[in-house]
């Protein structure tokens, strides 16, 4: 079974035959979209393979865990892997209606497929330093893509995203070495298996917390979330929709599988240090999105927020928190997504995105606020669409957990939410103010709503049958804080060596 | 059967947005046909004598996170039920009259009221807490597109956002007073839990609080005291949906609310103290605010507040037993205050006008919707002869009651707020009939008056008949009510028209006298210096408070340095080292130990690199061009390569070479393209001698917690590492005899394909960053939005 290498290979592959395509033209996309397509159907196959709770396992190189590099790709990977594929999908094809190949950049495509192959290898690594390798691929990646098209004030606002996450990855290496020297092994069922046997001090939570701030700079965590919402605003509406969908998700994601497979589960201290800051992350992005006056800086925010909920429900470290983090994780993916590009679509029709400045499309696009009211409205967490389950899950397991005021605090998180939607919506689709001509007449924009519905649609699908999505999250979960069955299907792979050594 | 009367609106609702554009004005019918349906169904529900007094339907939906779609079907559900479907019936064949073919996009108006139906039917049919507050959501949410109808207007727009922000809000109490309820019970399914009663004893603490946030919720929605100010607010909206949902139907939910937790929660002692107060406080206080407003619509909207508040402090003042005659008010205020809705909705249809004051003799020109009015009127003042009278009887009644049984401040205070209100409310009455339809006509009138036409006028007829035929023949409704009530919520008593000379009858007889007395003072005056006093607008306090939280949000973001890019890497390393600082100090016992170890060898090829390199970084911080600090800085990071020769991996030291040379560029070409110039209006500031130590001490700092960190870490007890692994089997099974070769080829071989390809990228982005890449012209005109607004947005000169 090779299938665990396919979603990292399949990108770089892809990236390497668009970069030294010749010209610039239509073959180049029709390549990159049947290329994403298949990404999603590997994230499929995956899936199907995993559900529920079987652990694939592949040695590169045939070499067993303990020399080689382990992909590992459980449930929770796989659709990560799918999602982040859909999304990529979308946000890419979004990106070929909005501009025609001829003024299109060269390097945008080769280099989001590079930006996938550090992504999806984040999601499919077993091996602490071939994480730090797949981040390595994916900031580089989003530093190109980020300095890419802009002009030089947006490169202004993109240096502290390169100083910042530099500086993390600098401090991730540092992690990498004293695990390293702490635990003999950078392998994670290695690291989890000694974690469960050694005896413990307090230098265990010490490395931890120094991992836990790497992976809480590239999450977002408050304070370490500055970087992010003025830096992503600069993007391009179909760049930023990936980035806004996937790559602090990414962050979300490393966090949860280090604390739920790799390190022991019993830090205390550090993770209620972690559900209080993710709930001041919470509140700073909610307020940071009404402060802001144009829709890309108040998603911007949002994504800070998100990320707050997510890890205030990791915090609680129990299976049902644990899956209740999944679950906004995996709803955030497809709605944070869609709403940069409807926003996006909404800017072109008004061609601008400053609030003042817009108008008058609920009466004249009425499909677009469909999509933006249900997506919005999922965000803020209304039932019965995707973000209530998440919600809902959260309040109960940090219930559960006699977590009061932080359970307290994410439901009055809902409230700026809904307040910043609220706002967008008015001035966008309900004002009518004068002087605001909305280009019906572009034909883009019909084009646009089109592919953005395939994002609804899955999340609509994620509220409407949340049992098939609470189940397979609560499995993903379950799986995640599997530490046993975790090492013992990575130490089950036995690669050329047949498990001995000579 | 329940489920097709639910689902119908709900499944409806989309068609009915759809059909809108084929069907313009034509759609209505369409619509009609939901609720009429719903209506014949339920009904027949209703009277099949067969089913039990309490029963239940459940489909599976979510079981995993234990939700289904259970609804529980008693006398209670099936009142309000059958009041949602009737009136929605009633509503929409009044719209379609009232909208005509004014208004655009009539299909979405329609879509958005079956949607607001079926969520309505949801929530009184709800048995899972957690689906009554999802439908409870739903009624939210359709109620602000309802509102925001006519969003063209800023009027329409802000009430539709107070409605949503407050009703969201309070919606989200209700949801963690729900969840705390189940969490306390251990169940979620209200027939569970009324035939259980609740666990005072052991939770009583959560419990309570469980209540006080559940009733916070139900306040909102039925616009309590002191969430009362986005109902008026609300009448932006279309009169029928005013009609419909901000009297008859949706901000009743909070009435039901009371009603479905009254046998669980009525034996706490916060019971009477906050229901109490807030409700009959709103009453007096809703009712004075209706008096002094001249907006018609508003009068309606205060007067509703009013009752509303009597109807929930009704429920605060009853005997544990059950309340006698909450049936009774409830269905009295849906037959009056609909027809009022309906007739002020002609009338201002009719006239173009919406000011009482500029109305008038309209009973000439309108004397069946006169007389309609006239009854309405009559029985929301409570003169005899309409069912108002009865329920004002009956309220009098139950207010008498405790004040014998021996009174408590609360009751008092009940009693007070009640008969005051009562007094103003029968003022307000009759201004409203005797303003629009007596008197002299204005003159605005006769100008502007046309004629509306019989259907638009039927609704409010048939309701002011419902009025009349129940004020004369009450044992009508004695069987009724007495199928309907609920066991520890309802003792419906028989109902008659005369009771004796009765205290009741007398008070009451006062009361007309003093609220006739009332108008007579303000008709006087001429309603001059009649207004709402600028302390009770409350809506104005919070649209100022909405306007200044949106301000503070700036300032506040700007205050954690958010639009300051200089200042953000020099945070997240304090708040890195401050942490780890922390852990180091907290977390590692017998620290001091750690730190020195016992034995230092020193290598003299070794320190001298060490020495060079701290040369190289002290000089970045002497330098004062950016460029000769990049270009230190990078120095020190060649240096670095040294100690991979002296580890002999001399591939490590070229590929350190290279990433050091990319990046040094990468740097280079980025600060290069600084725009030099900062924009119009940014702040700027040239970074002072302070802010230079500041950032040494945290060089300085940095440098020492890494130091502390690998001190510790390597003296703690460490399992053999894989390295000593490595060596070994190096030759045997990698055929190599250099251990970092073959780690870097083969064991972890992929590692390096993963560094190469983030070398490819990185000469990728230089690349891009060398094109220079510039928007032409059609790019510029078709490409994406410009530049984005921060905090201190000005115009940009390109």
């Amino acid at each position: 079974m090779n299938w665990p290498a396919a979603p990292v290979l399949l990108p770089l592959v892809t990236a390497l035959i668009t970069l030294f395509w010749g010209r610039p033209g239509m073959a180049r996309r029709w390549v990159t979209a049947f290329s994403l397509l298949l990404q999603f159907a590997v994230g499929v196959g995956l899936v199907m393979s995993t559900y529920p709770g079987r652990v694939l396992v592949l040695g590169l190189g045939a070499w067993p865990a303990e020399l080689g590099i382990v992909l590992v790709v459980d449930l929770m990977s796989a659709v990560m892997v799918t999602l982040t594929a859909l999304v990529a999908l979308v946000a890419q094809v979004y990106g070929f209606i909005e501009m025609r190949w001829a003024i299109s950049h060269p390097l945008r495509i080769p280099l989001i497929q590079f930006l996938l192959a550090g992504i999806q290898l984040t999601f499919c690594t077993g091996d602490l330093f071939n994480l730090f390798v797949a981040f390595e691929m994916m900031l580089i990646s989003s530093y190109a893509l980020l300095t890419l098209e802009a002009d030089d004030w947006d490169i202004k606002h993109a240096f502290p995203y390169v100083a910042v996450n530099l500086f993390g990855s600098a401090l991730f290496i540092c992690g990498c070495g004293l695990v390293y020297s702490l635990f003999g092994t950078l392998n994670f069922a290695g690291i989890a298996r000694r974690t469960l046997e050694m005896e413990r001090d307090g230098v265990v939570t010490l490395v931890s917390l120094l991992l836990l701030l790497v992976f809480g700079i590239k999450a977002g965590l408050f304070p370490l979330h500055l970087w992010l919402p003025n830096s992503y605003p600069t993007l391009p509406i179909p760049l930023l929709a990936l980035f806004g969908g996937v790559l602090t998700k990414v962050g979300v994601y490393v966090i949860i599988r280090a604390l739920g497979t790799v390190l022991p589960h019993d830090l205390g201290i550090l993770h209620a240090w972690l559900g209080g800051f993710a709930l001041v992350t919470a509140v700073v992005g909610g307020i940071g999105a009404i402060s802001r006056p144009f829709i890309r800086g108040i998603l911007s925010f949002h994504i800070v927020s998100q990320v707050g909920l997510m890890l205030l429900a990791v915090s609680f470290m129990t299976p049902l928190g644990l899956a209740a983090a999944v679950m906004i994780l995996w709803h955030n993916l497809a709605v944070k997504s869609s709403l940069f590009l409807i926003g996006g679509t909404a800017a072109l029709l008004n061609r601008s995105d400053d609030l003042s400045r817009m108008g008058g499309l609920w009466s004249r696009v009425p499909w677009l606020g469909v999509l933006f009211l249900v997506q919005a409205l999922s965000l803020a967490g209304i039932p019965p669409l995707s973000g209530f389950w998440g919600k809902y899950m959260v309040v109960r397991a940090g219930l559960e957990a006699g977590e009061h005021l932080l359970v307290a605090g994410s439901i009055g998180v809902s409230v700026l939410t809904l307040f910043s939607m609220v706002k967008i919506w008015l001035a966008t689709f309900w004002a009518e103010p004068d002087g605001v001509v909305v280009r019906v007449e572009d034909p883009r924009w019909r084009r646009m709503t089109g592919v953005v519905a395939v994002l609804a649609v899955v999340s609509l699908a994620m509220g409407l049958g949340a049992e098939g999505f609470s189940r397979i999250a609560i499995e993903a979960a379950r799986g995640v804080l599997d530490q046993e069955g975790y090492v013992r299907a990575v130490e089950q792979f036995l690669g050329k060596t047949g498990g001995v050594t000579p | 059967m329940l489920l097709l009367a639910l689902g119908l609106p709900m499944v409806g609702s989309p068609f009915l947005a759809l059909a809108g554009r084929r069907l313009g004005a034509r759609v209505g019918w369409l619509a009609l046909i939901l609720p009429v349906m719903s209506t014949v169904l339920l009904g027949v529900l209703a009277m099949d004598r067969s089913l039990p007094a309490r029963w239940g339907v459940e489909l599976p939906w979510v079981p995993t996170l234990g939700l289904n779609l259970s609804f529980l079907v008693d006398g209670l559900s099936l009142m309000f039920g059958l009041v949602v479907s009737g009136m929605g019936c009633l509503v929409i064949f009044h719209a379609i009259f009232y909208l005509g073919t004014d208004y655009a996009h009539l299909g979405r108006f329609y879509s958005y009221l079956a949607l607001f139906m079926g969520a309505m039917l949801g929530t009184v049919f709800a048995d899972h807490v957690v689906l009554l507050f999802l439908f409870w959501e739903l009624t939210g949410v359709t109620s602000f597109l309802l509102i925001g109808f006519l969003h063209g207007e800023e009027k329409s727009r802000v009430g539709a956002r107070q409605a949503l922000l407050v009703t969201g809000s309070t919606g989200l109490a209700l949801f963690a007073g729900v969840m705390l309820l189940q969490r306390a019970t251990g169940t979620s399914s209200l027939s569970v839990l009324l035939e259980r009663g609740l666990p005072w004893g052991e939770r009583g603490g959560e419990l309570s609080l469980a209540m006080v946030l559940m009733l916070v919720g139900a306040f909102g929605k039925s616009a309590q005291f002191p969430f009362h100010f986005w109902l008026p607010n609300a009448m932006a909206a279309p009169t029928p949906v005013s009609a419909y949902l901000h009297s008859a139907t949706m901000v009743k939910l909070g009435v039901f609310l009371v009603a479905r937790m009254y046998p669980l929660f009525v034996v706490s002692p916060l019971w009477l103290p906050l229901l109490g107060t807030v409700g009959f406080t709103t009453m007096l206080l809703a009712a004075v605010l209706a008096l002094v407003s001249h907006d018609l619509k508003s009068i309606l909207a205060w007067s509703t507040i009013s009752q509303l508040g009597f109807l929930i402090g009704q429920y605060g003042l009853g005997p544990v037993g059950g309340v006698g005659h909450d049936q009774l008010h409830l269905l009295n205020h849906v037959l009056y205050k609909g027809c009022l809705f309906m007739v002020a909705g002609v009338a201002m249809h009719a006239t173009g006008l919406r000011d009482v004051r500029e109305m008038g003799g309209l009973f000439r020109r309108l004397p069946l919707l006169g007389m309609a009015a006239v009854l309405a009127g009559g029985s929301m003042a409570g003169l005899p002869g309409t069912l108002g009278f009865l329920g004002k009887e009956a309220m009098l009644a139950d207010l008498f009651q405790p004040l014998r049984d021996g009174a408590s401040p609360w009751v008092l205070y009940a009693v007070g707020c009640a008969g005051v209100a009562s007094v103003v409310k029968i003022a307000f009455s009759l201004r409203l009939v005797t303003g629009v339809f007596f008197g002299k006509e204005p003159d605005g009138v006769a100008l502007q008056y046309h004629a509306p036409g019989l259907g638009m006028q039927l609704p409010a007829l048939l309701l002011a008949a419902g009025s009349l035929l129940f004020g004369v023949w009450p044992g009508l409704l004695d069987g009724l009510f007495g199928q309907w009530a609920v066991e520890g919520l309802n003792r419906p008593k028989p109902l008659a028209v005369w009771h004796g000379w009765s205290v009741e009858l007398f008070t009451s007889a006062g009361m007309v006298m003093m609220g006739v007395l009332l108008h007579e003072v303000g008709r006087r005056t001429g309603w001059r210096g009649w207004r709402i006093p600028g302390v009770l607008q409350a809506d104005k306090a919070f649209e100022w408070l909405v306007e200044r939280f949106q301000g503070w949000t700036k300032v506040w973001t700007r205050g954690l340095r958010a639009d300051r890019p200089a200042d953000h890497l020099p945070i997240v390393v304090t708040f890195v080292v401050m942490a780890l600082g922390a852990g180091l100090l907290g977390l590692v016992p017998g620290l001091a130990e750690r730190l020195w170890p016992e034995d230092v060898g020193m290598d003299p090829l070794r320190t001298g690199v060490a020495g060079l390199i701290a040369m190289t970084v002290v000089g970045v911080l002497v330098l004062r061009r950016w460029t000769a600090q990049l270009i230190s800085l990078a120095v020190s990071g060649f240096l670095t390569c040294f100690y991979f020769v002296l580890y002999r991996a001399p591939d490590l030291a070229l590929t350190q070479i290279l990433v050091e040379t990319v990046t040094l560029i990468l740097v280079l070409l980025l600060l290069a393209r600084f725009p030099n110039s900062a924009q119009v209006g940014e702040e700027t500031r040239r970074p002072g001698r302070w802010t230079h130590y500041f950032h040494i001490g945290l060089s300085l700092a940095t440098g020492c917690v890494a130091t502390g960190l690998i001190l510790v870490v390597t003296s703690a007890p460490h399992p053999e590492p894989l390295g000593a692994r490595y060596l070994e089997q190096t030759v045997p099974l990698a055929k190599g005899s250099n251990a970092v070769n073959t780690l870097l080829v083969d064991f972890r071989g992929f590692d390096t394909l993963g560094e190469v390809t983030v070398l490819v990228v990185a000469t990728l982005g230089c690349l891009g960053l060398l094109m220079r890449y510039k928007r032409t012209p059609e790019e510029t005109r078709q490409g994406p939005l410009g530049p984005p607004g921060f905090g201190v947005e000005e115009q940009r000169e390109d």
